[in-house]
């Protein structure tokens, strides 16, 4: 009798409620809202496309812009349209603004940026405070590149100032009103006001100051206030990335005040911080330029010697690094986001981690790793169906055989499509990484170019002093020789005299 | 002379842009291309998995459990697991990231099965930790009883403001009683 009544009680109690079709509609919108709070879009649109096959999902206002957005996550938006078409003619106005807003953002991230524009221009209303500030932000970096500094000012200045990325905004407020005017006195003034705002506050606004002081000080060489510019460029921090930079400014602003030896010091410590860099390459070129100043034209012999062994063996090296990367050599690094990231852990070959550095830096590379990426996530997915086909091989009854079959080969068609693609995004990722190997390799050759002709040049000034000073030595032994003539000739003349 | 050397730059600057140009039409081929790819793969990968689960689990007979979450004051779920009739059948470790997703709304299937009709006896084990991170340990016995056809359970982890402790529901979203 107990064991009957717990069995009744626990019956009434599991039967909460029997729910309708709305009830499932909503399981399975949060069932697809799992894999999406994930960023796990694939399998969100699988089971949003699953559940609308069958019906089962119903599809309103907020849904379907929630469905949308999955789409343009995942980079289908070409699938969006007619879900905006169905916004644009069945919603509100702020919700159709919203989609255009997010179709906008969407372009403007993968460089898009007609199609960005042309989303952003039908937003008719105003937007929320953060989208709004986001498409100003947008706007003005989209019209900076455009040079169309003016626009990218009016965008700017609507930026509130509690926003988390207006330190940059002013920043480029401000070299957006200098491109413009043209006016370096009030650049730095603002420049030098922005540093003192935001630096020693995090680790980031370090980086931030460094960037605004390395600027700072080469407005200041521009206006030639080199003492000026000297002290703004010790500001930048020693183990910041802008240190060799501005090393180089204090280099020339001390060599331009005619300290020399000051000068030299600075530039041999910068050689010996890194190689391979733009700044200790011009170094190369300014030691012996400085030394020849300091009348030492010994060592300014060697040190133009030594700057062409440097830049003839970076050359060799660039070559080496280009032709394996064609070869596909590197695919195993390059392919690799983390890795490249990480380009200073790289075992064992710290020239390889140096000349590829600049590649983390390249969008059009970081998109196709991004793409390539993506493929072999599909190439996974594909295999993972086929052996799930494969494990219920014996279960399949004759009303699935025909479907079972048509799987198998779309599985196939599928991979190959995938494949193809993927080798696409490797080649073309190669592609940019040689590019930019071969632009260090051009820049590496002129300066190569740059130490043999200024070489070349002191050889022949050499030449001329050594001449001179053999001329000037002749002439000495001439005169001296006239002397001795002119004497021995008045001996004579005395002599015939007497 | 000067003119002929003009006409090569022109040609050697306008083959530049034209190349430029050229890649900028094969990256936008491949988009398309990629986009094609992407929605037929979906498609594949979507018909295999409505294949497998009709063949796998036939809907006369199919069972889903599902998992989800309230707002998460007193309780964040580490673990379900998932007991049918006496028999461990499935255990799930939800990630942080998978309990956000929770906890922001999701519901994830944690259990597909096929089971005969009649009275089942479901008890589910959920692990996870309180609002000062002691790890709490809580088991539900619940009777289903499954009709012919599939069922749809809902097991929901919610807030009680009274009792500042979880409650753990379950509902029946399709067939059975």
């Amino acid at each position: 009798m107990k064991i009957f009544f717990t069995l009744l009680l626990s019956l009434w109690l599991s039967v909460e409620a029997v729910a309708d079709e709305q009830e499932i509609s909503r399981l399975l919108l949060s069932e697809i809202m799992y894999y999406r709070m994930q960023d796990n879009n694939f399998d969100a649109i699988t089971h949003y496309l699953n559940a609308n096959e069958n019906n089962a999902l119903s599809l309103n206002k907020n849904n379907n812009t929630y469905i949308a957005s999955v789409y343009l996550n995942y980079d289908l938006h070409s699938q969006v349209s007619s879900m905006l078409d169905y916004l644009i003619t069945n919603e509100s106005a702020a919700v159709r603004d919203m989609s255009w807003f997010y179709l906008g953002k969407l372009h403007y991230r993968n460089k898009r940026i007609k199609s960005a524009i042309k989303a952003f221009s039908r937003i008719e209303g105003t937007l929320a405070d953060t989208e709004q500030e986001m498409k100003h932000i947008m706007y003005g970096v989209m019209a900076m590149n455009d040079k169309k500094y003016d626009v990218a000012s009016k965008e700017f200045i609507n930026v509130s100032a509690t926003s988390p990325l207006y330190p940059y905004v002013e920043y480029n407020l401000a070299l957006a009103r200098v491109k413009k005017d043209n006016d370096l006195v009030s650049f730095s003034k603002t420049l030098n006001e922005l540093a003192t705002k935001y630096a020693n506050k995090t680790e980031e606004s370090y980086v931030f100051a460094d960037r605004i002081y390395t600027t700072l000080g080469f407005v200041l060489l521009q206006n030639k206030q080199y003492e000026q510019a000297r002290q703004v460029f010790r500001k930048v921090t020693l183990d910041g990335h802008l240190v060799t930079r501005a090393l180089q400014g204090m280099i020339y602003a001390t060599a331009q005040m005619q300290q020399y030896e000051q000068a030299l010091n600075l530039s041999l410590q910068l050689i010996k911080m890194t190689i391979g860099n733009e700044s200790v390459h011009h170094a190369y070129i300014v030691i012996p330029y400085l030394l020849q100043k300091l009348n030492d034209s010994e060592k300014a012999t060697a040190f133009y010697q030594h700057a062409v062994e440097y830049f003839d063996s970076q050359r060799i090296s660039i070559k080496k690094h280009i032709d394996k990367t064609k070869k596909g050599e590197f695919d195993s690094y390059l392919l690799d986001l983390e890795k490249i990231l990480n380009v200073d852990d790289w075992v064992g070959d710290k020239e390889m981690g140096r000349l590829f550095r600049f590649v983390s830096t390249l969008d059009e590379w970081r998109d196709a790793v991004y793409k390539y990426r993506e493929m072999q996530y599909l190439e996974k997915r594909l295999d993972e169906s086929f052996y799930q086909l494969v494990v219920i091989e014996s279960e399949v009854q004759a009303e699935n055989q025909s479907a079972y079959k048509k799987s198998f080969d779309k599985i196939a068609g599928s991979k190959k499509q995938v494949h193809n693609s993927l080798l696409w995004h490797q080649k073309y990722a190669r592609r940019f990484v040689i590019k930019g190997l071969q632009d260090q390799y051009d820049d590496v050759t002129d300066y190569l170019g740059q130490a043999r002709f200024a070489l070349a040049q002191f050889y022949d000034r050499e030449e001329q002093r050594l001449q001179q000073l053999e001329l000037s030595r002749l002439s000495e032994e001439n005169a001296k020789k006239n002397i001795d003539k002119k004497k021995a000739l008045n001996n004579k003349v005395v002599e015939e005299k007497q | 002379m000067t003119g002929f050397i003009t006409q090569i730059i022109v040609i050697l600057i306008m083959s530049v842009l034209q190349a430029g140009s050229a890649l900028a039409n094969e990256k936008e081929q491949q988009t398309i291309i990629d986009q094609k790819i992407k929605l037929e793969t979906l498609s594949v990968v979507k018909d295999v998995a409505q294949l497998v689960e009709d063949v796998a689990y036939p809907e006369v007979s199919r069972l889903k459990i599902y998992v989800s979450h309230g707002v998460g004051k007193y309780f964040s779920l580490n673990k379900a697991t998932v007991i049918l009739d006496g028999v461990d059948k499935a255990s799930v470790e939800y990630k942080p990231v998978q309990q956000q997703a929770l906890l922001r709304g999701g519901s994830h299937r944690v259990y597909i099965a096929s089971a005969s009709a009649g009275i089942h006896e479901l008890v589910v084990v959920f692990e996870g930790s309180d609002r000062d991170g002691n790890i709490i340990k809580n088991a539900r016995t619940w009777l289903i009883d499954k009709k012919s056809g599939e069922m749809i359970i809902k097991l929901m982890v919610e807030d009680n403001d009274s009792t500042i402790r979880p409650d753990f529901k379950m509902t029946i979203v399709k067939g059975g009683e």
